[in-house]
């Protein structure tokens, strides 16, 4: 591989490495590897880790504000609210979440301000004997509150391709000698999954070890409310709900570079016009395919900036947005290629 | 009944600054809390909160969910989940309802990732049938069962008073069983605890149903007539006692001297004709019991809490009850209680037959202080009889 | 990873040159036919120069208003590109908010956003009520209404928390202003009443820079007067209004608080002495709040009675300000609102009265009468008619009236009144934690 590809290699390692932290995550908590103890994850952004979740609750701690009501979902229930704990509002909450944890997987803040709060919440974790895992870009500036701990000797750096990852001994044994980017391991996991009916998801191998993953989630997971009101609307339909102005927000997956395939429903005209942004960028569909079931939208998403919410918000043409209820995302589904 | 001086302590480890944490479970829709069921629920989680709890809410949808419902909920507790009910609640012939029949499973899953998220100290449940539940979590949480009513046998009330049964109604087995899976279980009517108590249960607390004092008791002034009143829901067993009531009035061939007032949804199954000012359905029930001076509750029969035996008492009003209306507070009852609506019919013409009344009304007026002033010091002290078991236990 | 040069991926604008600071204005926009569209609109250039402007709108709307400001130094953008950029920390948001329905989106943005507030009208009850609507989620208000201290009285709320009925004095009373007080940046207000009344609404609410939360009364700006119309002898033709008439005037729609009734009255006792009094209804009528026209044939059986115009639009009734004699700007109740009636009525040259309650005694000019709202409201709208009659001012001196109007209206016009919504604006940067 000539430097431009290998440097482009490593960059897109950086930014898709939740995706195998995901991938490892799930695998550990399907092999009871976690016990009773709770997965919980130190995050300053808005991110969805949806394997993981397959596995059951996840307790999430944020160290910046956060401004939507995302939802899991309740086996023969309506959707609940994904529990995130704001450790600065809420320090109690946080700090006994962490003694429950058995796994505590750190996102490294792009900024150090806001990775001061989560290296002492990370601390902490290790003091109630959870498993550590810290990942991230190479660069990102957040790393430097974690060298107290990295001092210490609690973490060991591990193989992640051009990401940054750093765990406790117990969990960087356990990622063995592949490190994060165990194709096998993926591949595996993924079977069982879809064998047991708790995730869809589709892993195929690539070269060099590389893998393409084509995840199909129920988009109520994803769902992003912006106000209480359409928070209590999801929670009470079971639906990924627009607001009834045609505006929605949607959680993306690992915030990695992806395909998307979405289905808009009960939409009453055509959707061309929406208005589709991620970041500080507007984007066009690469397609729009209207069918009985409603429009497929189809989308080329970037990478979520480091520091960024994994947030697509999109809002309808007023012509497309019925006057007695509310258009949804009847179906959602990302491919990501790890390389 | 229960035994505090035979507490094991806590196995569960102390949760340093953070609050202790409640999960209440209940089929029953707390927003607006305007049944008597709904408000006793109520009472129990403000109670929890003043103990310093935090308190979330595993709903088990039978009455009904909506976004206003969510948002109301949002504001009452630190975390809902809500379930779609897909109990059987098959009843057998002869009014018989199993446990089992009546608990609904799918409560499972959740109620073990509500814990697995958020470590409770206590789980508190609410009507026998929902016991089950308590398997889902561990010695070390606290498990507390408020049983409403007497659900062993409940079928007899219904036969002895000529009615068909109603709702569960479940063998004393079944129900023992479901009361041994508590920790505690609350009984809102002191005759009740102690049923419980004499087959052999020793985790049974008696916790009246009490609300907050709104209106004192004072002498009434101004030129309305002494006014008599019954405010009451629909279900059968108010329908028979008010139709028994007026009937014996009636019966007695002279028209009462002063105006009867009745209230709720009984209005509609009380035939015109028969004497009484029909209100209907009252939105706010200070505008029922600032029109009356004395309440009146003729009931024949019934199960559980009898909100309006208590409720006149918040309103600073006397009541006039028979014996089964005063069930499980005739300890404390300082004003007349009759035997039946014979004996009620007669008391309201021999001391009110003729105009004004007003000496017997102020007998009654502090005789109803009296009671409530005794009501508040039981439930003061039941109160703080739980408080300090749960603060033993958590 | 998809660079920028992939198809679909267009780059949010760089920032504009010289580190101004970032701008966000959420507000109703031309073409809606909203005074505060109007009203944002006026300061738009100069916060253009001053900030790296973007135009929030409502969904649906960006493209319709990007329109209509070709070629302008600012962007226009939709909610969702707005919220995408966020959180953005080197921007400011300013929100121009009234009671009305093209307002609501707004709720979704300024309690997580929190921005510089600018509140048209002191009662925001109506527009939260709208906005629950629209979000088919009525039965969320009686909590909302809780939330900013009051109670709606349990009858008037169904057992869904919606309100079954709404009496006006909820309007009135119930002003919704706390929350929106409690999330703001910075307030600004247009007269002494509306501050005094959202204080109140926002009772606990520590105001004040020292607070983090500035507030600045700030008038609503008067725009200058409309240039003489070549045509405005045959518009007044039409309405029936010959030179020698003295011409009576209610400007503006005919809603059922600007005491039409009692103008009626008063007009129907001075007219028998003053044959040459004319009134005029100068607006369009809103029958289901008061039906002035019915209640003119009533009166005036044989049809020689007042006139009703129906709508007009802004030139013509300056054409019919510029010539009444005297205009009537009355309210019964008002809501606190800033009158845009009042000034322009002035500017044309004719005495006007108008109520003393709310604002309205706030903006001064001595071609200006106070009414006392009550019992006597009839007499004293009657004797302004008198004292006219008895002591017509020349026409020939309506122009310098007009002139001195114009430039007492000078201090108040967007140019003028800018520098201190900058400050306000600089105040709440300062301010902001």
């Amino acid at each position: 591989m000539n430097a431009p590809d290998a440097a482009f290699a490593t960059t897109k390692a950086a930014l898709i490495v939740d995706v195998w932290v995901d991938l490892f995550a799930a695998g550990l908590a399907r092999s009871g590897a976690l016990g009773n103890g709770l997965p919980v994850v130190l995050t300053d952004t808005l991110r969805v880790l949806p394997l993981l979740e397959s596995q059951g609750p996840i307790g999430w701690i944020h160290t910046s504000p956060r401004h939507y009501q995302d939802h899991v979902l309740i086996a023969h229930g309506q959707p609940a609210p994904r529990l995130r704990v704001d450790a600065a509002q809420q320090p109690a909450d946080a700090s006994q979440m962490l003694r429950r944890a058995s796994l505590c997987l750190v996102a490294v803040p792009a900024e150090r301000d806001s990775a001061v709060a989560m290296a002492a919440l990370a601390a902490k974790a290790l003091q109630a004997r959870a498993s550590l895992l810290l990942f991230g870009m190479p660069q990102a500036g957040g790393w430097g509150a974690f060298d107290g701990l990295v001092r210490q000797g609690a973490l060991q750096p591990v193989e992640a391709g051009g990401a940054r990852v750093l765990a406790s001994a117990g969990l960087a044994g356990a990622l063995g000698d592949a490190g994060l980017h165990d194709a096998d391991r993926a591949v595996a996991l993924a079977s069982q999954l879809t064998r047991a009916r708790q995730a869809d998801i589709h892993v195929e191998r690539m070269d060099h070890a590389q893998l393409k993953l084509r995840l199909r989630i129920d988009p109520v997971l994803l769902a992003a409310a912006g106000s209480p009101t359409l928070a209590h609307h999801i929670a009470h339909e079971g639906r990924a709900l627009f607001n009834s102005r045609g505006l929605g927000a949607m959680l993306l997956p690992w915030g990695a570079p992806c395909q998307a395939r979405l289905l808009l429903r009960n939409v009453r005209a055509r959707i061309d016009g929406s208005q589709i942004a991620l970041g500080g960028q507007s984007l066009s569909p690469l397609a729009v395919d209207y069918t009985e079931h409603g429009a497929f939208l189809k989308l080329a998403l970037p990478a979520v900036a480091p520091g960024r919410d994994a947030l697509l918000h999109l809002s309808l043409p007023r012509d497309a947005v019925p006057n007695d209820g509310f258009c949804d995302i009847g179906a959602a589904e990302f491919t990501v290629e790890t390389a | 009944m229960m035994d505090l001086s035979s507490t094991t302590p806590s196995t569960f480890a102390p949760s340093g600054l953070a609050a202790p944490r409640c999960l209440v479970v209940t089929f029953n829709r707390l927003v607006p809390a305007d049944q008597g069921n709904s408000r006793r629920i109520m009472q129990l989680v403000r109670l929890y909160k003043n103990q310093g709890y935090e308190v979330d809410l595993l709903y088990h949808n039978e009455e009904g969910f909506d976004p206003a419902l969510s948002h109301a909920l949002a504001g009452e507790f630190a975390r809902v989940n809500v379930v779609r009910s897909r109990a059987p609640k098959h009843i057998q012939p002869g009014h018989v309802c199993r446990i089992v029949d009546w608990y609904d499973r799918g409560l499972d899953a959740a109620a073990r990732d509500m814990h697995r998220l958020r470590g409770y100290n206590v789980v508190h449940v609410n009507y026998v049938w929902y016991s089950p539940l308590f398997e889902q979590f561990g010695s070390d949480v606290v498990k507390v069962l408020d049983t409403h009513d007497v659900f062993g046998e409940r079928r007899a009330k219904y036969t002895a008073a000529g009615m068909k049964p109603q709702w569960f109604s479940t063998s004393y087995a079944d129900e023992d069983v479901a009361l041994r899976r508590a920790d505690a279980a609350l009984a809102i009517q002191k005759e009740e605890a102690a049923e419980l108590a004499a087959r052999g249960h020793r985790n049974i607390l008696y916790l009246p149903y009490v609300e907050p004092a709104l209106r004192p008791f004072k002498p009434r002034g101004g030129d309305r007539p002494l006014t008599f009143g019954y405010l009451g829901s629909g279900n059968d067993w108010n329908i028979l006692s008010m139709a028994e009531f007026l009937s014996k009035m009636q019966a007695r061939g002279v028209p009462f001297p002063h105006p009867i007032v009745v209230a709720g949804g009984v209005c509609r199954h009380v035939r015109d004709g028969t004497g009484v000012i029909k209100l209907g359905f009252v939105q706010e029930l200070h505008t029922f019991y600032d029109a009356i001076d004395i309440a009146l509750n003729p009931m024949v029969g019934g199960t559980g809490l009898k909100i309006k035996t208590v409720e006149p008492l918040c309103y600073g009003k006397p009541v006039l009850t028979t014996l089964p209306g005063a069930q499980g507070l005739t300890h404390l009852w300082q004003m007349p209680m009759f035997d039946d609506n014979a004996a009620l019919t007669d008391y309201l013409f021999d001391h009110f037959g003729r105009a004004g009344g007003s000496s017997a009304l102020e007998e009654l007026t502090a005789s109803a202080a009296t009671t409530r002033q005794a009501l508040d010091a039981e439930y003061d002290g039941q109160v703080d009889r739980l408080a300090s078991w749960l603060a033993s236990r958590v | 990873m998809l660079s920028n040069a992939d198809p679909g991926v267009r780059p949010a604008p760089a920032m504009a040159a010289g580190g101004r600071r970032r701008l966000y204005v959420f507000s109703p926009l031309p073409p809606q036919r909203n005074g505060l569209a109007d009203y944002i609109v006026e300061y738009l250039p100069m916060l253009a120069e001053d900030f790296d402007l973007s135009l929030v709108a409502e969904v649906g709307r960006s493209g319709a208003a990007a329109a209509q400001f070709p070629g302008s130094p600012f962007e226009v953008l939709d909610e969702a590109a707005f919220l995408a950029r966020q959180p953005e920390r080197g921007a400011q948001v300013l929100y121009n908010v009234g009671n009305n329905g093209d307002c609501a989106y707004m709720l979704d943005h300024l309690h997580r956003f929190p921005g510089v507030v600018v509140v048209h009208d002191v009662s925001l009850f109506y527009m939260h009520q709208v906005a629950l609507q629209m979000e088919r989620s009525n039965g969320m208000f009686n909590h909302w209404v809780r939330d900013t201290g009051y109670e709606v009285p349990a009858d008037f709320v169904a057992r869904d928390g919606s309100l079954g009925r709404t009496p006006g004095l909820l309007y009135q009373e119930c002003l919704m202003v706390r929350r929106i007080a409690e999330s703001a940046r910075g307030l600004m207000l247009h007269s002494r009443y509306a501050e005094s009344r959202f204080r109140g609404g926002a009772f606990d609410i520590p105001l004040g820079a020292e607070n983090g939360r500035p507030l600045a009364r700030i008038p609503h700006f008067v725009l200058p007067p409309a240039p003489p119309a070549w045509d405005a002898y045959q518009v007044l033709q039409r309405f029936g209004i010959d030179t020698n008439d003295i011409l009576l005037l209610v400007p503006g729609f005919l809603t059922g608080n600007k005491m039409l009734y009692e103008v009626l009255v008063a007009f129907s006792r001075a007219c028998t002495g003053h044959p040459r009094l004319k009134l005029l209804f100068a607006g369009e009528e809103r029958a289901d709040e008061y039906a002035v026209s019915e209640r003119i044939r009533q009166l005036w059986p044989d049809g020689d009675g007042p006139k009703v115009t129906g709508y007009l639009d802004a030139r013509e009734l300056d054409i019919l300000l510029g010539r009444a004699d005297l205009s009537f700007v009355l309210r019964y109740p008002t809501y606190g609102e800033t009158s845009g009636i009042l000034p322009r009525a002035v500017m044309g040259g004719g005495r006007v009265v108008t109520v003393d309650i709310g604002s309205y005694p706030e903006f001064e000019s001595p071609l200006i009468d106070h009414v006392s709202i009550g019992a006597g409201l009839v007499d004293q709208l009657h004797a302004s008619i008198e004292s006219l009659c008895a002591s017509m001012p020349k026409a020939s001196d309506r122009a310098a009236r007009r002139q001195v109007e114009a430039q007492r209206a000078e201090s108040l016009s967007p140019r003028a009144l800018y520098p201190r919504v900058r400050a306000l604006l600089d105040a709440a940067w300062e301010a902001a934690p």
